[in-house]
């Protein structure tokens, strides 16, 4: 079996959860890893800090989409401090990958926008 | 063609790998890797500055190596500039032309370039205030717009590719230059040659541009440098780009004066043990049959586009005519640049994905990002076959 493109990972690719847009969210972000092509679009509702529901749109690589939905999927009831406090090697333990340093970043692209969006967020406030 | 007898002169070409990505950069000849050893070992000291043996066996091979790569193109040798790479080269002419574009001028270039020949003109043009036509890439044609249609007598640079790093198409550069001279014999025409070098003759006095850009990794020699040719007049004419030891003729407390070119351009120690394995590996394609060399690299090319034409949901970029070098893009609908990359890589089969440094043809195009084989007279037919195949196990393992 391929261990990069595992059964989990490419199930995440092809049916992705928490795919589609939040109208009015509190948090939204595009962000794009240009070198590759990868590109997503962050959505988040809170409850009183907590995210209450996380959504993002986007296209590119296997690694960077089923990062997203699996990523979302985590996040779902946290509060922005924990998201802020996300490391690279918890969004790696998370979807249990070894990567190149190349492919890291797709895999990071999604956790990136998300935390840009809450800076944004934090900035406005 | 005996491919075979070439490949045992490419040391790394040993290690069982299938080396798709030659616009990126070429493997070096073992006479090439071997000429860094022989010049530390015997020759090495600073050339131009010392009265003692190795300086001067220094001096002599930076001469010779001038010479070598100013035949290769055509050129005079003090028309050759050393620089670290095509990019330092296009830098160093957008700093140098400053004086010759104002903001009633403009400058052009197009949607096929590479950044390193399109950003610096971007940049220029926004400090001097002047306008950046960038000539049109038409998808269906294959072809580059026509450039009447943006020359004018307020045109001061134009700068396109004699290669696209993506499609590979060669613009009609004698014709191209005809044509702007026509409009506007004031102009200045530069082209970037850094895919050409290795796949067409380039002769400059035949093509007549201004200047002419490259980089010696991409035609066999170490990365670390590249040449700007620039006709004499001109070189005498503009400003030094980098300021220090070696270009300057005298220095005054608040007054300089520049030295001859091409020294003029060159400040600072030069690369020459990367100079000297630069004219080694010029002089390895010399002892080379390179009708044959190019014969063979179509051969390969057609061989490729007909092989990929056999692949479903495949699309070619370009390639609607012959005017075209062995470099390919390709777009597979159901699967993504990075994802087959990745698979080719576990196979050793080195391909690459992304947009190449080229986001105005991109974003023309309106994709992100493409597949991109590029061939050189090394490599194999069963190489192309074995990318063909891992494009099939890539679908596979993605799409089940």
């Amino acid at each position: 079996m391929d261990e990069l493109y595992r059964e989990v990972l490419l199930d995440h690719y092809k049916n992705p959860h928490n795919k589609g847009v939040i109208l009015r969210p509190n948090i939204h972000k595009e962000d794009s890893n240009p070198l590759c092509g990868d590109m997503v679009e962050i959505f988040i509702r809170l409850n009183e800090e907590k995210i209450e529901n996380i959504t993002f749109e986007g296209k590119g690589c296997v690694i960077s989409q089923a990062s997203a939905s699996m990523l979302t999927d985590e996040l779902k009831g946290k509060t922005l401090k924990d998201v802020q406090s996300m490391t690279r090697e918890d969004l790696l333990d998370l979807i249990g990958l070894q990567l190149t340093p190349a492919r890291i970043k797709c895999a990071m692209l999604p956790l990136t926008a998300i935390k840009k969006g809450i800076i944004d967020y934090e900035a406005k406030k | 063609m005996k491919v075979e007898k070439i490949r045992k002169e490419f040391p790394l070409l040993k290690n069982k790998i299938v080396y798709l990505d030659n616009s990126a950069t070429t493997q070096k000849p073992e006479s090439v890797i071997a000429t860094f050893k022989k010049y530390y070992e015997t020759s090495n000291g600073n050339a131009h500055r010392g009265l003692y043996s190795v300086s001067q066996a220094a001096t002599k091979i930076l001469d010779e190596s001038r010479e070598t790569v100013a035949d290769f193109i055509n050129a005079e040798k003090d028309e050759i500039i050393f620089t670290k790479s095509a990019t330092e080269g296009f830098n160093l002419l957008a700093y140098a032309l400053e004086s010759e574009v104002g903001r009633w001028n403009h400058i052009i270039t197009t949607e096929l370039e590479h950044h390193s020949n399109y950003v610096p003109w971007q940049q220029l043009a926004k400090k001097s205030q002047a306008e950046l036509k960038v000539v049109k890439y038409n998808s269906k044609s294959g072809e580059l717009d026509d450039f009447s249609k943006y020359v004018t007598k307020k045109t001061a640079i134009v700068t396109f590719t004699l290669m696209s790093n993506v499609t590979g198409l060669i613009p009609n550069a004698k014709e191209i230059i005809k044509k702007v001279k026509s409009e506007n014999d004031k102009a200045i025409i530069i082209v970037d040659a850094s895919q050409a070098i290795a796949h067409i003759d380039i002769d400059v006095k035949e093509l007549d541009a201004d200047f002419v850009v490259f980089s010696a990794h991409k035609i066999y020699g170490p990365a670390g440098v590249g040449v700007v040719y620039g006709k004499k007049a001109l070189l005498e004419k503009i400003k030094p780009f980098l300021f220090g030891g070696n270009m300057i003729k005298d220095v005054k407390e608040f007054e300089s004066t520049w030295a001859e070119v091409p020294d003029k351009y060159e400040a600072g120690t030069l690369d020459v043990a990367g100079i000297y394995a630069f004219a080694e590996a010029l002089r390895f394609l010399n002892s080379q049959d390179s009708e044959e060399l190019r014969a063979y690299e179509d051969e390969l090319k057609d061989y490729a586009l007909s092989k990929l034409k056999e692949v479903d949901h495949l699309t070619v970029l370009g390639h609607t005519s012959k005017n075209y070098g062995p470099i390919i893009s390709i777009l597979i609908t159901d699967l993504h640049p990075h994802d087959l990359a990745e698979i080719c890589a576990r196979d050793n089969v080195c391909v690459r994905a992304g947009h190449h440094c080229a986001q105005p043809l991109m974003r023309s195009l309106e994709i992100v990002a493409t597949t991109r084989i590029s061939l050189s007279f090394y490599n194999e037919k069963k190489e192309i076959d074995k990318f063909v195949e891992c494009i099939k196990k890539a679908r596979k393992i993605i799409n089940g």
